[in-house]
């Protein structure tokens, strides 16, 4: 049997609030959206949990004010040069991604050691993310170490499963189809339930309905499931 | 004031571009537009060779497509619009990093010989540093240089781990200095800065400019010195700059976080001369202090502190003062925001997973584990097929238990519990939450292992 291709587009997935589900993480939001609250914020949260959504959408949330913000996503910058960091300070925010990469980074972590000091001098604010708290992240510059616990250190809550669903509804609606409560649900009972896995199976479904022209109900997403285990 | 025609090009950016390429390259631009001219500064050189290698051809033509001018000057360079101040407790006014002028954006940091800008921060003072046992003798020393500058304690050398304070004595003692004679001239810098200034310094030869300017202060304040390992023309210019100033009796203060000796990469003279003056060490504070501390924080932040809040906090992080810091932040934030007083309750609950880290070590095996513990049943027994209530409730809250705190699919939770199908978790879930709503004692049982799991 031929399947049919379907064109391969890839949607541009946005990151602001406004498709930024906060679940229990209202107070941090809040915090975040308050550009005189806190200087320094260091949010860690487990893979997965919408660290990057959620400063991608402060970047553009602040730049709609005119607030000079910059996002620095280490997992792309780190095969670079520390010196992207140079200058920072001169922005009002400076968000920096995924700080857990910089271990075994001795000229990385000097690099992020000084931006810290002139980001204090300077009144920046610096947003700082990673999937551990500062404690827990390998470095092997202390004095780093403290100055990320220098300001309040959040975790940044995984969805419950009400927020996975209405995450997915959300997505389902970006793509263009309407995910059921039943279908959504039996995503949530029957897959692994970090958000990425669950998206990626939400794509294979929204594929896999093009290509066979079917609507998703329960039996054609068992269907395609199993498929997926074979 | 951002200009029209960036404002219009962003527009068009943001169909065209992805948000992470927005928001990494394109957003933090700063831009000023005059006379059919747009102008665009990157914070650094990396970013302003990225822009160009990737964006600046499609930000041109958006422009020339915009205005309909094809001779549109599009320029982009490194720097600032606005640089903004330095803190600047000082009549001085700061240096700017870059050219405001447009036209030719720089980098210039000249020193100045009439007028210096001291880095100093106003915020820490002798009378905002809380003394205690481990820090007793550094404030002592620092007082006595405070008293007579170049004096006996020349170098003062301020040692201890990351954290403890003495930077802010380092800022008291040329801030309490600065009160007694505003006419001293006066530089507080991280190593680092040094370093930085006299790499320019070199590349612009302009290295007598520098030399004269270090060696026209009276008190030159050093922090971190640990950052000249292994940097020897640092070491070399920082030597000479030292020997010049001792001899001109003037006064340096340094910090470390090692003693002296201690420190590898470090030549030998610098060490030896470091240690002439008084090497002078700041330990951990103690619970005592570490509370002092707090209530000063709480103070300056205008909220109050219970003192059990101040000792719960202080018991509990003993590494160093920032966390400190950061710990009570935290309180005050969450406190402001939702306008709930600060109780020792409240305390706990909002630096739960600050002060126990382990629910990232929740797993199917760990709840089995604790809930067992909890109901003094087996391990095996959660395995088991038995149907004894008092084997199943136990079982049915480990179950709901794995649901909440763990990622894994009912399946997967199902093959844990002795390979149960599905729809009996799903079952147990379901049964669990009813029962937390009519029978007291088994929401008091879920409630408790919840509190055990995540602490």
């Amino acid at each position: 049997m031929f399947t049919q291709l379907t064109l391969d587009i890839t949607l541009k997935d946005s990151f602001t609030f406004d498709n930024f589900i906060v679940g229990e993480n209202q107070l941090l939001v809040d915090l975040l959206k308050k550009i005189e609250a806190e200087k320094q914020i260091y949010v860690w949260g487990m893979h997965n949990t919408g660290k990057t959504h959620l400063l991608q959408a402060l970047c553009q949330y602040f730049s709609s004010s005119r607030i000079n913000t910059s996002y620095l996503p280490l997992h792309q910058l780190i095969n670079y040069s520390p010196e992207v960091f140079y200058g920072q300070e001169e922005m009002d925010v400076c968000c920096i991604d995924d700080v857990q990469l910089l271990q075994n980074k001795t000229d990385w972590q000097e690099a992020l050691f000084d931006l810290i000091n002139r980001a204090r001098e300077n009144n920046t604010r610096l947003i700082i993310a990673a999937n551990q708290p500062p404690t827990e992240i390998k470095l092997d510059l202390k004095d780093l170490i403290s100055r990320l616990q220098w300001g309040p250190v959040f975790k940044l809550s995984e969805l419950n499963d009400t927020g996975k669903c209405q995450a997915l509804k959300q997505r389902a609606q970006c793509r263009g189809f309407d995910l059921s409560d039943n279908v959504a649900n039996y995503l949530l009972n029957n897959c692994h339930r970090d958000t990425a896995d669950l998206f990626a199976v939400l794509d294979a479904l929204d594929k896999a309905q093009l290509q066979q022209h079917r609507r998703l109900t329960i039996p054609f997403v068992k269907s395609v499931l199993d498929d997926q285990l074979r | 004031m951002s200009s029209a025609l960036w404002d219009q090009c962003l527009q068009r950016l943001e169909q065209e571009l992805s948000d992470q390429q927005l928001n990494t390259w394109i957003r933090p631009l700063q831009t000023e537009e005059s006379n059919n001219q747009l102008f665009l500064f990157a914070p650094n050189s990396f970013v302003m060779d990225w822009v160009k290698q990737h964006f600046l051809q499609q930000i041109i033509t958006i422009c020339q497509q915009i205005t309909s001018d094809q001779n549109i000057s599009i320029s982009l360079d490194i720097g600032s619009k606005n640089p903004k101040p330095q803190f600047k407790p000082t009549n001085t006014p700061s240096q700017p990093i870059a050219s405001p002028a447009p036209k030719q954006p720089s980098m210039v940091t000249k020193p100045s010989n009439v007028k210096i800008e001291h880095h100093l921060n106003i915020g820490f003072t002798f009378d905002n540093f809380i003394e205690g046992k481990s820090n007793q003798l550094a404030k002592a020393a620092s007082l006595q240089v405070v008293e007579n500058p170049a004096g006996s304690y020349n170098p003062l050398f301020l040692y201890g781990g990351v954290g403890l304070g003495k930077t802010h004595l380092m800022h008291a003692v040329g801030n309490q200095i600065l009160q007694n004679n505003p006419q001293a001239r006066i530089v507080y810098l991280h190593s680092e800065r040094f370093v930085t200034h006299m790499i320019k310094a070199l590349q612009h030869n302009t290295m007598d400019e520098f030399k004269q300017f270090y060696r026209s202060l009276d008190v030159l304040l050093i922090d971190d010195i640990q950052f000249f390992a292994g940097k020897e023309r640092s070491q070399e210019e920082f030597f000479h700059t030292f020997n010049a100033l001792l001899e001109g009796g003037r006064q340096i203060i340094l910090t470390c976080d090692r003693y002296p000796k201690e420190i590898d990469g470090l030549e030998e003279r610098l060490k030896s001369r470091f240690g002439w003056g008084l090497p002078v060490c700041i330990e951990p504070p103690e619970l005592e202090t570490r509370v002092a501390i707090l209530q000063k924080k709480a103070e300056e932040f205008d909220i109050v502190l219970p003192n059990e809040v101040a000792f719960f906090i202080a018991k509990r992080i003993r590494s160093n003062i920032r966390e400190l810091e950061g710990s009570l932040r935290r309180v005050m934030a969450t406190a402001n925001f939702t306008g709930k007083p600060i109780t020792l309750e409240f305390a706990k609950d909002t630096l739960r997973d600050l002060i126990a880290l382990h629910d990232r070590l929740i797993t199917i095996e760990n709840i089995q584990k604790t809930v067992a513990e909890y109901y003094k049943i087996r391990i095996s027994d959660l395995h088991s097929n038995s149907r004894s209530r008092s084997i199943t409730r136990p079982r049915q809250v480990a179950m709901a238990l794995s649901k909440e705190l763990t990622n894994h699919s009912l399946p997967e939770i199902g093959n844990a519990f002795g390979g149960r199908d599905h729809t009996t978790i799903l079952h147990g879930c379901r049964k669990i939450t009813e029962l937390r709503e009519s029978d007291s004692k088994i929401d008091e049982d879920y409630t408790n292992l919840l509190r055990i799991l995540s602490n």
